[in-house]
């Protein structure tokens, strides 16, 4: 289940070798990073968030076991500090909800896609994103971005397959309507 | 995957926003993680003071319990009550409390910073 190289470093950095733990910061930061910046929605906090939760990998090490993926026990500790970090900030309340009315949306995005090279994608993105709710944006990269299958989104995220299927489906109506509704992805 | 499925996930593929990460992160975690305390290190100290501490605890029992099988431990004064017959018992109580504590907690008894 671990790989070699995690293990290696685990080792490493058990038998008191601190520097060793770099590895795991230059390995897991960008996905930390862009779990982190999904949920919380600012690049200050996010940064906050994941320094925090290697800090909390650091010191809980010993506790991890290797019968798991390394990365699901520290996506899990990033995913754990920004709902803590969310509920201590209250942002929960901050995000819009789309329009839910019977304007077919798949098709108008799908359309949309192709002429994506006229717009600024990346700042359409991160807007889309940043409208988005926490739990579905994060679902979201996981499962796309991340390509990280139900099981493991199960763990990582402690949520059940089935609340997983749902709240994977009004992400993806979400992002969907929500680049079309507030951004510029229109036919 | 359907089709819009796979757009999405291009989308996000192609505009994964990490450009905000900063670039002291790593930096500023190392020196977070080195100023921690090393706990394995206080745990074998503390272990090591714990395991001097039982042994000289049972040194002195066994001292204790010969002291009282032969009463060297009796005083004899005829009756009469001398503080001055106590001194030797009072200042060797004193000098085996004093090595006690020395001998399990180190010279830290008598600094202010016991930390290393």
């Amino acid at each position: 289940m671990i790989s070699v190289s995690d293990k290696v470093h685990i080792d490493k950095v058990l038998s008191g070798d601190k520097d060793a733990f770099r590895y795991f910061i230059k390995t897991y930061q960008e996905m930390a990073y862009s779990i982190a910046i999904a949920m919380v929605k600012n690049e200050f906090n996010a940064n906050d968030v994941v320094q925090n939760s290697f800090i909390r990998a650091y010191k809980g090490l010993r506790t991890y076991r290797a019968d798991a993926k390394f990365s699901t026990w520290f996506y899990k500790i990033v995913v754990n500090e920004t709902l803590k970090f969310l509920k201590k900030n209250k942002r929960y309340k901050e995000f819009i909800t789309f329009m839910d009315d019977p304007m077919d949306y798949i098709s108008t995005f799908n359309e949309a896609v192709n002429n994506f090279e006229l717009f600024d994608k990346k700042m359409e993105i991160k807007k889309t994103m940043n409208l988005m709710k926490p739990k579905e944006a994060l679902l979201l990269k996981l499962h796309y971005l991340h390509e990280e299958p139900i099981v493991e989104i199960e763990k990582i995220t402690g949520f059940t397959k089935s609340n997983i299927k749902v709240l994977l489906h009004r992400a993806r109506k979400s992002f969907l309507a929500l680049s079309v509704q507030h951004n510029n992805f229109k036919k | 995957m359907n089709k819009t499925e796979k757009n999405i996930q291009k989308l996000l593929i192609d505009n994964n926003e990490l450009k905000g990460i900063d670039v002291n992160l790593e930096d500023n975690i190392m020196n977070k993680i080195n100023s921690q305390t090393d706990y394995n290190a206080v745990l074998i100290k503390t272990k090591h003071k714990a395991k001097i501490g039982i042994i000289l605890s049972l040194m002195l029992l066994v001292v204790y319990g010969i002291v009282t099988y032969l009463e060297l431990l009796t005083t004899s004064y005829n009756g009469q009550f001398n503080l001055t017959n106590f001194y030797p018992t009072i200042f060797t109580t004193l000098v085996v409390i004093v090595v006690y504590i020395e001998m399990t907690f180190g010279v830290a008894v008598f600094r202010k910073d016991v930390r290393s």
